[in-house]
């Protein structure tokens, strides 16, 4: 064990109704990358923390140089020269970049006071040596994602930390800021530092990875120098099934058109048009910040609209307000589950109910004996697992809520139902069962718009997809030419038929 | 491990019972340090003089379940008290006076609402400016005088029906529509709703501006009636009265429960609470403690109370 810089020994975790992590084994050795690989939910993110001292393993012990510690705290961690970049960096929008990077450790003079020139000087001096091209008085809430990533490195190794962890670094930044942040990563390599690099992204992975741990619904399956790995084992590791069986057999005539949006302008994108037909799902395809979002919040009322019309059966409707929306059969579900999505205080049945009030009363009482045996039949129909339909929805894990929001809004019975990332952080048995029902709901006529940043799932599900770039459809794809290349040349604002 | 899961479970028994437990164990304390305590004429007294203040805490537990406070339900209750014993007194019409009397609390709820609610801004901010307002306007109209002509006005806070005071009858009443609002109603949920996640409620199709103003109306009609109770039981519609009370129903409806990030909240609770505020002053009274030493004593329930809330929820995340 002396060769390695850390080693995880039989960790377990469990959480309320869910084990996250059992009997966890493995090894980093010193001054390489370290990558570990998984789907959505299969624990990477809680082992990581378990790593950092956000959270406490319920057995199970870590050792570093060959001697265990016990990692309580961040701050423990740090003084153990463990550093962590979060995947949503926790920043201090209104500090400056000097401030920032000499946070809880500023240069004094004297006890307690700050020695703001030296504290300057020193920022000046490790901006231009890291090549961060900005004035050091700039906010942090004015700068780059990538940009903030790099100070987050750089404030890591300024103060001494050896192991730096990686949250999914790549998923908010773009092609070339990612080709710096591997740069970055191959300085720190080489100054002997060892890094942990958690992902799901293969295509990246391999230009940077010696060694890749698989985990897989938290348990590691296996760790292998990089080398002896391709995409098709890693995925076949990683969802421990072909990936045939991901996607259901989606065999359904959609209809004729039913559902038409004409030149649709608003905050953030302009002159938007689709099409969509009874028991139709078509995808829309694009970067993180291409507008999709903000169309379908514009179209389901939480947004305004600047210009556009919306028709449904030749009709043409005015929404406004989810309310509008609702009554003109329109829902969504919405990317954001924990802000949009869930009242955690609150209990699975009470959620399912919430938009459906009306369904569950009568002049404004509650029937609760017709709202038990409406949340009950979803409850059991989309295996919503908790102890009770009385459980409070923050006590379910990630998938299991959006089953919730997803039954409160079948309960809705809409014509046209917009889902936004809809499987976006849960588990792979949770998203065949969530794909499950909506090749159901399909095939009952539901006319489906589904956002998705996975392409793989764009591809397995959708009838068409279109692809945005900078808040303007770049372009249509239809089933039989539904190809990653293709969408995402589409996104990157490339021409379909270069 | 044990130990752990021990105290988590700890933690579960006293949110669920702990209030009641307190409740209990002060009334046997307060038995055994006066003899007085445990009679009907006492118990019956200490109930009575709570009624505002249960009242409040009601108001109270509405807002902070939807998410907000009222800081302005001590002037609210000043004002709609007196306006209606002053309604009263010129027409001669008590019906009349109670009416008016809760249309006032009806308008200032509005008014607070709508500010909070169409403008934005945060309702801690909104009815501390409201309660200076006013307890100014009531200031003006008053000249700092009470008001004593009361005529008959007195009933309604010391009659009774049977061997049983009015105020008591209507706190019960209050307390069963209370629990019924919350419990079956549709306005109910939307007040959890929007106070546990406002933008998940909207997206779920609620008019959140709306149900805040509700809440804020609920809350005013409460506020009008403690007013009543209150300047009706003193006989005396002194420009001062609910000085400080707010502070004293916020306190009362996070001791019974409510949270102060809002979604959690029940009647019972709330009803426990507050009476758990009055047993406090009743029993500091009844073994004598001076009423400035009394104060310090509730600030320091009241702050183990909320410590106790937070600490709670802390071991269940």
């Amino acid at each position: 064990m002396q060769d390695y810089k850390i080693s995880l020994r039989h960790i377990t975790k469990s959480f309320p109704g869910v084990k996250a992590l059992s009997d966890i084994n493995f090894d980093v050795r010193k001054g390489a990358v370290h990558v570990i690989m998984g789907e959505n939910g299969a624990g990477k993110s809680t082992m990581m923390k378990i790593i950092n001292g956000v959270y406490h393993p319920d057995s199970g012990a870590i050792f570093i140089d060959g001697k265990q510690v016990s990692i309580k705290t961040p701050m423990q961690a740090t003084e153990l020269g463990i550093a962590m970049i979060y995947q949503e960096l926790n920043f201090v929008p209104e500090f400056t970049i000097e401030e920032y990077l000499f946070m809880g450790k500023e240069p004094q003079k004297g006890r307690g006071i700050v020695d703001w020139k030296r504290l300057h000087s020193e920022a000046v001096r490790i901006m231009e040596e890291e090549g961060v091209n900005y004035h050091p008085g700039t906010k942090i809430k004015d700068i780059t994602v990538s940009d903030l990533q790099i100070l987050e490195i750089i404030k890591a190794t300024t103060s001494g930390a050896e192991i730096i962890i990686m949250d999914e670094p790549t998923s908010s930044i773009s092609n070339q800021e990612v080709d710096r942040l591997f740069q970055k990563i191959e300085e720190l390599r080489k100054k002997g530092i060892t890094i942990l690099y958690i992902s799901h992204k293969l295509d990246e992975i391999f230009r940077i990875a010696d060694e890749i741990t698989i985990i897989r619904d938290g348990a590691v399956i296996e760790t292998k120098p990089a080398s002896e790995y391709d995409h098709d084992t890693i995925i076949a590791k990683m969802v421990g099934r072909s990936l045939e069986n991901v996607y259901p057999e989606m065999i359904h005539h959609p209809g004729e058109e039913y559902f038409r949006v004409e030149h649709l302008t608003g905050g953030y994108f302009q002159d938007v048009s689709f099409y969509a037909a009874k028991g139709e799902i078509i995808g829309f395809a694009g970067l993180v910040g291409a507008g999709r979002t903000e169309v379908m919040r514009a179209i389901v009322g939480l947004d305004p609209i600047k210009e556009g019309k919306l028709y449904k059966a030749r009709q043409e409707i005015h929404n406004g307000t989810v309310q509008n929306a609702k009554k003109n059969g329109i829902a969504m579900v919405s990317e954001d589950r924990r802000r949009y999505g869930i009242i955690g205080v609150r209990s699975i049945r009470e959620n399912i109910a919430l938009p459906n009030l009306e369904k569950v009363s009568t002049y404004g009482v509650i029937r609760h004996r017709k709202e038990k045996e409406i949340t009950q039949n979803y409850f059991q129909k989309l295996n919503i697992k908790a102890p009770s339909h009385t459980t409070l929805i923050q006590n379910l894990s990630g998938g299991n809520q959006q089953k919730v929001v997803l039954a409160k809004w079948l309960l809705a019975c809409p014509d046209v139902l917009i889902l936004d990332e809809p499987t976006r952080g849960i588990d792979v048995g949770a998203k065949y069962e969530i794909y499950c029902l909506i090749k159901e709901m399909l095939a009952q006529g539901t006319t489906i718009l589904m956002v998705s940043s996975e392409l793989p799932e764009l591809i397995g599900m959708c009838d068409r997809v279109y692809v945005m770039a900078e808040g303007r459809i770049t372009g249509e794809v239809a089933k039989q030419e539904m190809t990653q290349e293709a969408i995402m040349r589409l996104a990157t604002g490339g021409e379909k038929n270069e | 491990m044990n130990k752990e899961k021990g105290r988590q479970d700890f933690a579960a028994l006293f949110n669920k019972w702990g209030i009641y437990i307190i409740l209990l164990l002060m009334m046997v304390l307060s038995a055994i340090a006066s003899p007085n305590f445990l009679t009907v004429s006492n118990i019956l007294s200490v109930l009575r003089q709570s009624t505002p203040t249960i009242l409040l805490a009601f108001g109270a537990m509405f807002l902070m379940i939807s998410g907000n406070m009222d800081l302005s339900v001590g002037a609210g209750l000043a004002f709609s008290g007196i306006a209606a014993l002053e309604v009263y007194t010129k027409s001669g019409n008590l019906m009349l006076g109670v009416a008016f009397g809760i249309f006032c609390g009806i308008v200032i709820g509005v008014v607070n609402g709508v500010i909070t609610a169409y403008l934005g801004v945060p309702s801690f901010i909104v009815t501390l400016a409201m309660d200076m307002i006013i307890r100014g306007l009531i200031m003006i109209y008053t000249n700092g005088q009470a008001i004593t002509r009361t005529d008959n006005f007195a009933e309604i806070g010391q009659g009774y029906v049977g061997p049983i005071p009015i105020p008591i009858i209507i706190v019960a009443v209050t307390a069963v529509v209370a629990w019924f609002i919350l419990r079956n109603t549709t306005m109910g949920r939307k007040f959890y709703a929007i106070g546990g996640n406002a933008e998940a409620a909207k997206a779920a199709c609620i008019n959140v501006k709306r149900v805040i103003v509700q809440s804020y109306i609920v809350s005013g009609v409460l506020t009008a009636m403690a007013g009543i109770i209150l300047i009706s039981r003193l006989n005396s519609g002194a420009p001062n009265a609910g000085d400080g009370y707010a502070l004293d129903a916020i306190a009362s409806t996070v001791i019974g429960g409510s949270s102060l990030a809002g979604g959690v909240g029940t009647a019972t609770g709330t009803l426990v609470g507050a009476v758990i505020m009055g047993l406090i002053s009743n029993i500091l009274n009844l073994v004598g403690v001076q009423s400035y030493v009394q104060k310090v004593v509730k600030g320091l329930i009241i702050l183990a109370a909320v410590i106790l809330d937070v600490q709670s929820k802390k071991k269940k995340s």
